[in-house]
């Protein structure tokens, strides 16, 4: 640039450029002040004690009523007995000589165990037959 | 001296800033009152949202403006009330009033709009040409170039004007 435009340059740096509105600056007041009035606890603002000990002093409560009722162990909490299988194994004689129809039940039992206290929990899967005897009359 | 970008009060921050935001949303808008929407929505979401984003606030802040100012003319209801509104718009001066200003702002009138946008965002917005380039979406030398030829035929103006 030569020493004209500098001059020139220098002349609108230096021209007053018109303030914004007062109303422009009242609408951003409603705007950007806003967060700042908002309303709080007259006595203790946000450190008001009533709000953090009382959540507090209830949970402490809370936990202590859980460590006396809830034992910290391993507990069965449910049993599931499913029959998965029948067989007729056909026909016996018994002990005092009567007939008698042997079925063979088979079975998964599920046992699951649990600690309330600490979460943790078991589950135990194990088959299981069962025998059965029904005697037959002939007529 | 005093950072005045570091300044914690909006008002404090916003009378230095307002008048250079709002002479370049002029650049962009139809009336004085639509260059305070948009300088509005600009500032708000600046000081809201990036004022800790730290550098140079300005060219964040134009960029804002230009794009509020876009938003603003896509709008066909607002466009209509924006059109009635700037034929009624007498005073659509931005600078404080006097023999000089008077003169300069005519000589702007009659520039391109292409050389006074680098112009106003040269001078007034404080930006580089590299910024100037980024924010109209033109190379740097473009921007350059249009800048001296803006002093160049504003001088010019400014002299017809001077003899008339």
């Amino acid at each position: 640039m030569n020493e004209e435009d500098d001059l020139l340059e220098s002349e609108l740096r230096s021209l007053t450029l018109r303030a914004p509105s007062p109303t422009l600056e009242q609408r951003l007041a409603s705007q950007l002040d806003a967060p700042a009035r908002r309303p709080r606890s007259p006595r203790f603002g946000f450190w008001n004690p009533t709000l953090i000990f009382t959540p507090l002093a209830t949970a402490a409560v809370f936990t202590v009523l859980l460590l006396r009722i809830v034992p910290d162990q391993l507990q069965p909490v449910s049993v599931a007995n499913i029959l998965y299988d029948t067989e007729d194994e056909g026909i016996v004689t018994l002990d005092d000589g009567q007939p008698a129809q042997r079925l063979r039940l088979r079975y998964i039992d599920t046992i699951t165990w649990a600690n309330a206290r600490g979460g943790a929990s078991l589950q135990w899967s194990q088959p299981r037959d069962v025998i059965q005897l029904l005697p037959l009359t002939y007529n | 001296m005093e950072d005045i970008a570091d300044h914690e009060d909006w008002r404090h921050w916003f009378r230095h800033y307002g008048p250079r935001l709002l002479v370049c949303a002029r650049l962009w808008t139809r009336s004085r009152a639509d260059a305070e929407d948009v300088v509005q929505e600009a500032f708000v979401r600046y000081w809201r949202h990036q004022r800790q984003l730290g550098g140079d606030p300005l060219p964040l802040l134009l960029t804002s403006v230009r794009r509020a100012a876009i938003d603003l003319s896509r709008s066909h209801s607002r466009r209509l009330a924006r059109e009635e509104q700037a034929d009624l718009e007498l005073d659509t001066s931005v600078f404080e009033p006097d023999e000089r200003s008077a003169s300069v702002e005519a000589a702007l009138r009659h520039l391109p709009s292409a050389q006074r946008a680098v112009l106003t965002l040269k001078v007034w917005g404080g930006l580089t040409f590299a910024q100037i380039a980024e924010q109209l979406d033109v190379p740097p030398d473009t921007a350059a170039s249009r800048y001296r030829y803006a002093l160049a035929a504003l001088r010019k103006e400014l002299a017809l004007l001077a003899h008339e």
